[in-house]
Order: structure tokens, then C-alpha cells, then sequence
């Protein structure tokens, strides 16, 4: 046996891959079965299926973007702090002075953009071809939530990097806010609940009545905290559940 | 005396017919079924992924994420956009105030959108993609309209929001006139009432009983995420061809 079959077939790499390569019909259903990231398939699916444009991939490619969101957000964070006077300062810390640092924020940046155009292409493709007829219904409205939380997640990354850029549009949307019926001070009817700029729509995104400290902290923790967590969260049950309906272009 | 033995069924073999079997479910096609996860479908999602990431890895080294000035309140950026993906309600400013704009319509969206399965014909599971229905008509020009929005709010708005005809000179918006509250209620009724009977006279004709398989409820919700998408750009028609902005006008709203 030479050096490489005795490495395969020494204890420690048998433990980690327990059945054997994946070159007979029992091991390449094992190895969808017993792996941890492909057991999210079945082992077999139907022909058809395989072809690209029955799904182009949108589904798997908005969750892939979002895995890259993630890592990368992670790294960033290393570098930025969200106060400020030191937020926009890392930002430029972050393109000349980290190595690979205007690669890794272009890259998340660029990401971002993509998952947002994915998931509403995902959306797409997911009516025009009819799968969210029942009994299907509520993974259809557990997407379309998953869909909010992914704009409100590149909504609140926008404010961080504390540019003009971020902070107008920041300053735009939640204007809009203060326009709201009954709770936003600026908005109809806004008197009958005594509602004024300092108890308003508005003051409960910013934390305060203007985009400052507390706005870029809030939206720092909903972005990199909350947000992903309740995403993940509905993301499990909505791959769950494509599983449980039968499979991507499943019967029913 | 013998006992009489007991009357007992006897199953008689009748004939042998050879060919398929008629013991499977109808929408299963058994020979289409042969495909292993491992390879073909894991090959097929592996290299899709690679690309996309290569794609996204080249954008990265070639364009840089935008980054200005620093935040401050003196210096206001003429025009202030919104992300691209909320530039299509940004657009909508034009025509209607902001808490229909930013709140309204947002709310309508997301409602109309978890609404869909709910309010749907209930076709079978359509194995390609289709236009069939009326529905999934509307919700096609539902995306078409909010991309319609968003590539216009990015590409067609200058300082000041006026029109640019994609980065042309800056065209000043006209002056407007609001609409008596007469008139502006007459045209929300005549247009509300037309989108409720049109369809139905349309049914009828074709004496297709919709009411009686869809049910009263459905077609009522139907209707009315109908008539409010379609409200969006027919408001944006009356602004442009008839230079009106508000054809409701009272001390708390306008619409």
C-alpha cells in the first residue's frame, strides 16, 4: 500500500470520512447522506431537475453570497469601530493601511449588491414557475420575510462606513419614517397620540432625533447581530422546508 | 347426517397480462429518476459557485465600493439618494407624499407579496416557467414597474431630482396645479368602480364562473391589491400629461 492508502485508511482520516470513496452507487449516496453540508439533498433527484434553468441556482447562490457577507463581515470587523470619530477613519484605515483591506470591503460591498439582486431574482423565479402553491404558502411568506430582512440588512451596513454617501441616505429613509400616519411627527394625524421628534418613528430607529452615535451603534448591532441572526434563523426553516415539500422543482 | 361444509369464496385465476405496472403515482415518471446528487448535482452547484465568486472577486480588484466625504450634517449632497434598491420609492416622492410614498406603498408591497399564494388560481405545479392567469400577469407588471422605477431613480434623476435623460442636461420640473376635491374623489371612484366590474363583465361574457371556484373573499383581495398597484402608475400618468399633483387636498393629507 503506498503512503497515500495508508493515510485513507488510517483511523484518524476514517473517522472524519467514514464511508469510502464515493465510487460505487452505495458510497455516492452516502456521501450525500452522511455529509453535513450536502445532506441539505437528497441523494437522488430527478433528471430534469439537474438543468440550470429550471432554478438558475438563485436560491443556493443568494445563501452562498450571504455565507461570503458573513466571513467577510467578520473580518472586517477586526478593523472598524463604530463610533463617530473613529468609524470613518477606519474606513481609510481599511483601503491604504490594511493589507487586502480595499479587496475585502469591495468585496463585501459587491456582495451585497449581488444578494440583494439575487434574492429578488429568487423571487422571480420562484413565481413565475409556481412553487408556492399550496401547501407551500408559508415558506412563500417565510421568503418574502427573509427578502425585508435582506434589505434591511444592507440598509443598516449602508450608514457604517459614515460617508456623506451613508449618511444622506440614512438621513432620506428615515425622514420617511417621521412621515408616517399617527407615529411619525411629521405625518398625518400625528397629534391625536401626542406624538412630536422626540417620541416618533424616527427617534426609535436613530435613538435620538438626529443620525448620530446612538443611530450608528443601533444600526452597527442590528446590522451585524440581530439582522444576521433572525435571517439565519429563518433561513434554516425555509431550507428545511423546501426539503420537507419534496425538493427544489419537486412533486408536491 | 354429514355436515354441510361451509359456502367459501374462491378466487379463479382469469388471465395474465403482461406490461406495466399501474401501481404508481401519477405525477412521478419513474425512469426520470436516476440521477445522483453526488456527482452531477454537487459538480453542477460547485461550479456555478465558483464562477460567481470569481465574478465577484474580479468586480472587487477592478471597481472600488464608492466612499466620500465624511458624514456631516452641513454638507448635503445634491441629489441625496437612497440605495438603489429603495431608489424606486425615492422615485415615487415625485408623485405622492411621503407617507404614501415611504410607508404606504412599502406596507402594500410587502402585504401584497405574502398575499400571493393565498389569493392564487391554484394551477397545478407548472413545470417551466409561464404567463398564464391573469395574476401572474399583474404580479409581472408589478416587478417591471418597480424595476421601471428603480433604473429611472438611479439613471434619470439629477440635483434637485430633475430629469436627465440618462446624464443629459438637467430638464426643470413643470408647474402644477391640484385638482378640486371633486373631481380628484369622482376619478377614485370611476376608476375603482371600473376595476371592479370590467373584470367581472369580462367573466361573465366569457361565461367563465371565476366567483364560484375562486370564492367572493379571494377575488375581493385580488381586486383590491389590484387596484392599488395600478393606482401607482396611473397617479404618475395623470401627473405627467396633466401637470397635476395632488388630486386630493385636505388640512391632514393629500393624496
Amino acid at each position: 500500500m503506498g503512503i497515500i492508502d495508508r493515510i485513507k485508511n488510517s483511523e484518524i482520516v476514517k473517522s472524519i470520512w467514514r464511508e469510502g470513496f464515493p465510487d460505487s452507487d452505495k458510497n455516492k449516496m452516502n456521501a450525500v447522506m452522511e455529509s453535513f453540508v450536502l445532506h441539505i439533498h437528497p441523494a437522488k433527484l430527478r433528471e430534469k431537475a439537474l438543468k440550470f434553468s429550471s432554478t438558475f441556482c438563485l436560491g443556493g447562490l443568494s445563501f452562498f453570497t450571504f455565507i461570503i457577507l458573513t466571513v467577510t463581515g467578520v473580518i472586517l470587523m477586526f478593523y472598524y469601530r463604530p463610533t463617530v470619530d473613529h468609524a470613518y477613519h477606519d474606513m481609510k484605515d481599511l483601503e491604504f493601511a490594511v493589507t487586502y483591506g480595499l479587496f475585502l470591503r469591495n468585496l463585501h460591498r459587491w456582495s451585497a449588491h449581488a444578494m440583494v439582486f439575487l434574492v429578488m431574482a429568487h423571487m422571480a423565479r420562484v413565481f413565475f414557475s409556481g412553487a408556492y402553491n399550496p401547501p407551500k404558502q408559508f415558506n412563500w411568506v417565510v421568503g418574502v420575510v427573509l427578502l425585508i430582512l435582506t434589505l434591511l440588512l444592507s440598509y443598516t451596513g449602508y450608514l457604517l462606513p459614515w460617508d456623506l454617501l451613508a449618511y444622506w441616505a440614512i438621513t432620506v429613509g428615515t425622514n420617511m419614517a417621521s412621515a408616517a400616519p399617527f407615529l411619525g411627527a411629521d405625518g398625518p394625524f400625528h397629534e391625536l397620540l401626542h406624538i412630536n421628534k422626540y417620541n416618533d418613528m424616527r427617534f426609535l430607529l436613530l435613538g435620538g432625533s438626529v443620525v448620530g452615535q446612538n443611530a450608528l451603534l443601533r444600526f452597527y448591532v442590528l446590522h451585524c447581530v440581530f439582522l444576521p441572526l433572525i435571517a439565519g434563523g429563518l433561513m434554516l426553516y425555509h431550507f428545511w422546508k423546501v426539503r420537507k415539500d419534496g425538493g427544489v422543482k419537486g412533486p408536491l | 347426517m354429514a355436515e354441510v361444509p361451509e359456502k367459501k369464496e374462491r378466487y379463479r385465476l382469469l388471465a395474465v397480462i403482461e406490461g406495466k405496472t399501474m401501481s404508481r403515482s401519477l405525477d412521478r415518471d419513474l425512469e426520470n429518476e436516476d440521477a445522483y446528487t453526488y456527482p452531477h448535482l454537487v459538480y453542477r452547484e460547485l461550479i456555478v459557485a465558483v464562477v460567481v465568486f470569481a465574478a465577484l472577486c474580479i468586480l472587487s480588484i477592478v471597481f472600488n465600493a464608492p466612499l466620500d466625504a465624511e458624514a456631516s450634517s452641513t454638507n448635503i449632497p445634491n441629489p441625496a439618494k437612497a440605495p438603489w434598491y429603495f431608489v424606486g420609492l425615492q422615485e415615487t416622492l415625485v408623485y405622492f407624499d411621503p407617507w404614501i410614498a415611504g410607508i404606504i406603498v412599502p406596507t402594500l408591497i410587502v402585504f401584497g407579496l405574502m398575499a400571493i399564494p393565498y389569493i392564487s388560481s391554484r394551477r397545478k405545479h407548472m413545470k417551466y416557467y409561464s404567463l398564464s392567469g391573469y395574476g401572474r400577469k399583474v404580479v409581472a407588471f408589478g416587478f417591471i414597474l418597480w424595476s421601471v422605477l428603480i433604473i429611472i431613480g438611479q439613471l434619470c434623476r439629477g440635483a434637485y431630482w430633475q430629469w436627465t435623460w440618462f446624464g443629459g442636461h438637467l430638464i426643470p420640473a413643470k408647474p402644477t396645479v391640484n385638482l378640486p376635491n371633486i373631481l380628484g374623489f369622482a376619478i377614485i371612484f370611476i376608476y375603482s368602480f371600473l376595476w371592479i366590474t370590467l373584470p367581472f363583465a369580462i367573466m361573465k361574457l366569457r361565461r367563465a364562473d371565476i366567483l364560484k371556484k375562486y370564492g367572493i373573499i379571494k377575488y375581493a383581495f385580488a381586486t383590491l391589491f389590484s387596484i392599488l398597484l395600478f393606482f401607482v402608475p396611473f397617479k404618475i400618468f395623470i401627473r405627467l400629461a396633466f401637470s397635476v399633483k395632488y388630486i386630493i387636498t385636505t388640512p391632514w393629507f393629500n393624496i
